[in-house]
């Protein structure tokens, strides 16, 4: 047992205290007279024994609980023992951002990283256990998947795992698992991988352990987050495979002023060159290109970069065909780290979401149709999504009108069908509707006093209603009041701040009353418990129904300024608006939601593209001192840790830290129970 | 003098008065203040006047044929006479001189022996004093005349405690002095060999007199109620013993228990009445005890 504040320890001379009191005060008495001592001495002559030994029991309990406060003060810790039996834990951190894509002595340092793990491996005892993890933007534990990857038959590779606390696999296991990842291009998160090692660490068997990084200790990765320090017994060598100088000239931006035109609009690119190196450059070009199908586009600008400047330039763009322009703006010369010479972009001219606007009641004036109010709020829609580039206030929805007796020939132009207070509709107008919804098509529906059961049986017998229609519920005392809806939802999410406007002011007079199916979601509810928005997926669309109308029927609400909002967010949700639109621009740093390992390039998804990039401050190839890297992380280097030593020195004598092992808590547990035990005592000794 | 007669049975309020003969008069009368219409007043032969029956009167001091004639109850009073002879036997060992509350138990027992001194000339009954420690230290014979309580009074209030060895032979000394048969009070802690007292009172109880044992204690002596370490003094032997009180005090009344119990049993096989008084007590219970035994012997 050693301890962190040795110097309390000198408190022991207090144990000098309880004696001298004890002295002290059996001469400090006061006088009594009584008129025989009789009893006293009966009583005194048949416990003597007793007494004399509780009396020393009394003195040693007293000592004891000074002998106890000062150990306590000294905050002793057990050192760790490598017993037989124990195992090392080592954990492993491979950094494989694209940095690590520069090359050095003809080996990218992933490889070299890579490489100098396998020699870790190899030299491992059989009592060493290993978790080896990559990290970029994210970490990604090697061997976490190996039993699958067996199953499979698949190359040995590292696999990205989800969960940290990954089950070990032997050394030799993991170094046949152990491969560099083809292409680095992920940001840096020294602060994810730092938890992961410390969790990963806390878990570990008692025995050692020791923390291997391999990293080029680039200095934009220390910025993401703060981390916790490692436990105080982990001792740490810092693999630096960083190189000193590097040339690098990067496009660090490219940005189209929108996203999505219409077809034959304008609209320009920007894009920011940056000067990592340490010489300037001559006349340097960069090039735009982008093709939409058999359609190509290349543009052309050049500039010159003085060392450490970024320029920027603009590409001017002609009008665009429809289509998906695709590409991507590149610079035309040869550095150490190609991986960020160029950047996707992606602009897409194409006409608005397309919505049908189907009413459901045949009205002498087009003011009194449940889709007036509807169609009005669509034109007006306004901005605020998370992306204003990919959206134009004019260009994003496109309703179309149409009665419920007369649909389109073709439903599959449609982005969303809209039912405005659908009544009876045409068994073969329903399969069309069906057909459309299991393709992909989102529907959304109104309630009004024609959503009755008999009239909607087509549909629920086609599994478009979200469950038993019941028929119209009206509000008998008080109006219906949306009283609870789901603030996660992207729906409501706009909602989340009460200054941007209260839901539980609308009031609606009733509802069409629908018992949710079981596959049938509520996101939001009225006061009385009925459903006020359901959704239910359908073979890969979905539909969406809000139970009051969308018209002045059953309520005033179109009047409100939350209508239109609300409305918004209602087809922005079906069409896919409010999830960032059909061109989704990702970079690769910090926490980012993307399916598997993707690489940059532009994805295709379920009616949008991504367009992923690497993160900009890659292109950062600025290192941090070693030191800087150990006292962000609190580390404790084994170079510093050749002899057996109190764990974690600096941090034990600051006090400030608490180490895992200390046994402060047992020290403050016997004192409480030596103070409860005297006090019992005392009270019942003679002196 | 206080207002509340009451309050002249309360050793608090006697204690601070320096006149003997004033604690005894003021004790009586506070306690007969508080009798009202006692059947105790006036136990005699010689016949005085009647009064109205009350509850509690001797019905053989009815007077059946006034009764008869009348049909209401009358009882007969006697004018007191002297036909009784007191004996008062007061320990004035060093341990009576046990003082925790101001009031010592000497000075206890002497107001009360003062007290039954007065109650009992006033009416008419010879008193007799006798001072005991190690031997018997003064003597007054049995005397009814007017100026004997001055006698006692001042026999009493001259003696001062003193250590003792046995007291057992003072006993027996005043058993030899008390001639004849009356009452003898013994107003003593007791603190001695118990073999040897029992012996002493024996003796009294062969000479038929009626024995009352006034036992007095100190509150400490009694219940020990003290906290913390104490140096404790005993009076009559000089001893000292150091110890913590509150831890002892449990075995403490055990052992007073056991020797209270031995006591007892050996006062009640020789029909001996022992009355405990604390000196934080009245005196009201040692007056009332006095005055039934005396009316058993009248």
């Amino acid at each position: 047992m050693s301890f962190i504040q040795i110097g309390f320890l000198s408190a022991l001379l207090a144990l000098a205290i309880p004696i001298i009191i004890h002295l002290v005060f059996r001469q400090r008495t006061r006088p009594a007279d009584l008129g025989t001592l009789r009893f006293l001495r009966v009583v005194l002559e048949r416990n003597a024994r007793r007494r004399r030994v509780m009396r020393w029991f009394l003195l040693a309990l007293r000592m004891a609980c000074i002998a106890l406060l000062a150990v306590l003060f000294a905050r002793p810790y057990l050192r760790a023992f490598q017993v037989s039996g124990e195992k090392e834990t080592v954990v492993v951190l491979i950094d494989r951002s694209a940095t690590m894509e520069l090359q050095q002595d003809g080996a990218r340092l992933v490889d070299r990283a890579v490489a100098e793990t396998r020699d870790l491996l190899n030299q491992a005892t059989e009592n060493s256990r290993f978790e080896i993890a990559f990290f970029d933007h994210a970490v990604h534990p090697v061997g976490a998947e190996a039993e699958p990857a067996k199953e499979r038959d698949a190359p040995a590779a590292a696999k990205p795992a989800a969960d940290a606390s990954a089950t070990s696999v032997a050394p030799k296991e993991l170094a046949s698992l152990l491969a560099a990842p083809p292409a680095c291009y992920g940001g840096t998160d020294y602060g994810a991988a730092m938890d992961w090692a410390r969790d990963v660490l806390a878990k570990a068997p008692p025995g050692p352990r020791k923390l291997h990084i391999f990293t080029d200790l680039q200095r934009s990765g220390l910025a993401w987050s703060e981390v916790d320090s490692l436990q105080d017994d982990v001792v740490t060598s810092l693999h630096d495979l960083g190189r000193s100088a590097v040339n690098n000239i990067a496009v660090v931006e490219a940005r189209p002023e929108r996203v999505w035109v219409r077809p034959n609009d304008q609209t320009a690119v920007h894009a920011t060159v940056h000067n990592g190196g340490p010489f300037g450059t001559e006349e340097l070009s960069v090039v735009l290109r982008l093709a939409a199908d058999e359609r190509k586009l290349e543009l052309r600008e050049r500039v010159k970069i003085d060392p450490g400047a970024s320029e920027s330039v603009r590409f001017d763009l002609p009008p665009l065909a429809a289509g998906a322009w695709k590409g991507r703006v590149l610079i035309e010369a040869e550095d150490d780290l190609p991986v960020d010479n160029e950047r996707y972009v992606e602009i897409l001219a194409a006409s608005p979401y397309q919505v049908l606007l189907v009413d459901g009641r045949a009205a002498s004036s087009p003011r009194l149709a449940a889709t007036y109010f509807l169609e009005a709020a669509l034109r007006l829609a306004p901005s605020g999504q998370s992306d204003p580039a990919s959206f134009d206030p004019t260009h994003s929805f496109e309703p179309t009108l149409a009665a419920v007796d007369s649909l389109p020939a073709k439903l599959e132009r449609f982005d969303v069908v809209l039912l405005a207070d659908p009544g009876q509709i045409e068994s073969r107008d329903v399969k069309r509707l069906d057909l459309f919804v299991q393709g992909g098509g989102k529907l959304l529906v109104f309630g009004g006093e024609n959503v009755t059961a008999d009239r909607t049986a087509n549909l629920k017998q086609a599994g478009l209603t979200p469950g038993e229609i019941v028929g119209v519920h009206a509000a008998t005392d008080l109006p219906l009041r949306l009283q609870s809806w789901d603030v996660r939802h992207p729906i409501f999410a706009a909602f989340s701040d009460p200054q941007l406007g209260d839901l539980r002011r609308l009031s609606f007079s009733a509802c069409t009353n629908i018992v949710p199916a079981a596959d049938a979601e509520v996101l939001a509810a009225f006061r009385d418990g009925k459903p006020a928005l359901i959704e239910r997926r359908h073979k890969k669309g979905s539909i969406l129904w809000f139970t009051s109308s969308g018209d002045r029927e059953w309520s005033d609400w179109p009047r409100s300024r939350l209508y239109l909002p609300l409305v918004y967010q209602l087809i922005g949700y079906q069409t896919g608006l409010a999830a960032g639109g059909r061109v989704r621009p990702v970079v690769l740093e910090g926490k980012v939601d993307l399916p598997g390992d993707m690489a940059p390039g532009i994805v295709a998804g379920d009616g949008y593209s991504s367009v992923v990039n690497t993160s900009p401050r890659e292109s950062e190839t600025e290192r941090c001192p070693a030191e800087e890297f150990v006292n962000r992380f609190g580390l404790k280097l084994a170079d510093a840790e050749q002899a057996p030593a109190p764990a974690s020195p600096v941090h034990a004598s600051l006090g400030t830290e608490m180490i895992e092992s200390e046994l402060w808590q047992w020290v403050a547990l016997a004192l409480l129970t030596a103070f409860v035990i005297e006090s019992l005592v005392a009270n019942r000794t003679t002196a | 003098m206080p207002t509340d007669a009451r309050q002249l049975v309360d050793p608090a309020f006697f204690s601070r008065l320096d006149n003997l003969e004033l604690r005894a008069k003021g004790i009586v009368e506070g306690f007969m203040h508080g009798l009202h219409r006692s059947p105790f007043v006036g136990f005699s032969v010689e016949f005085a006047s009647h009064r109205e029956y009350a509850q509690g009167d001797d019905l053989r001091h009815v007077n059946w044929k006034l009764f008869a004639r009348q049909g209401r109850l009358y009882v007969k009073q006697f004018d007191a006479e002297t036909n009784m002879n007191l004996y008062l036997l007061l320990d004035v060992s060093a341990s009576m001189d046990c003082r925790s509350k101001g009031v010592s138990k000497l000075s206890y027992g002497s107001a009360l022996a003062a007290a039954m001194a007065h109650l009992a000339l006033k009416q008419h009954d010879a008193v007799g004093l006798v001072l005991l420690a190690d031997e018997v230290i003064a003597h007054l014979p049995p005397k009814a005349r007017s100026h004997q309580l001055q006698e006692i009074l001042r026999v009493i209030d001259g003696t001062k405690p003193r250590r003792t060895a046995d007291s057992g032979r003072a006993f027996q000394q005043a058993a030899e002095l008390c001639n004849h048969r009356g009452i003898v009070v013994i107003l003593s802690d007791l603190f001695d060999d118990l073999d040897a007292l029992a012996k002493a009172i024996e003796r009294l109880r062969f000479r038929n007199h009626e024995v009352i044992v006034f036992h007095l204690w100190d509150p400490w002596e009694r219940y020990l109620p003290l906290e913390g370490h104490y140096r404790f003094h005993d009076l009559e032997t000089g001893e000292v013993l150091v110890t913590q009180a509150e831890s002892i005090r449990d075995d403490y009344l055990r052992a007073v228990d056991q020797w209270r119990q031995e006591l007892e049993t050996e006062c009640r096989n020789r029909a001996i009445d022992r009355v405990e008084l604390t000196t934080d007590e009245p005196l009201d219970q040692a007056l009332l005890d006095y005055l039934v035994r005396r009316a058993k012997v009248g």
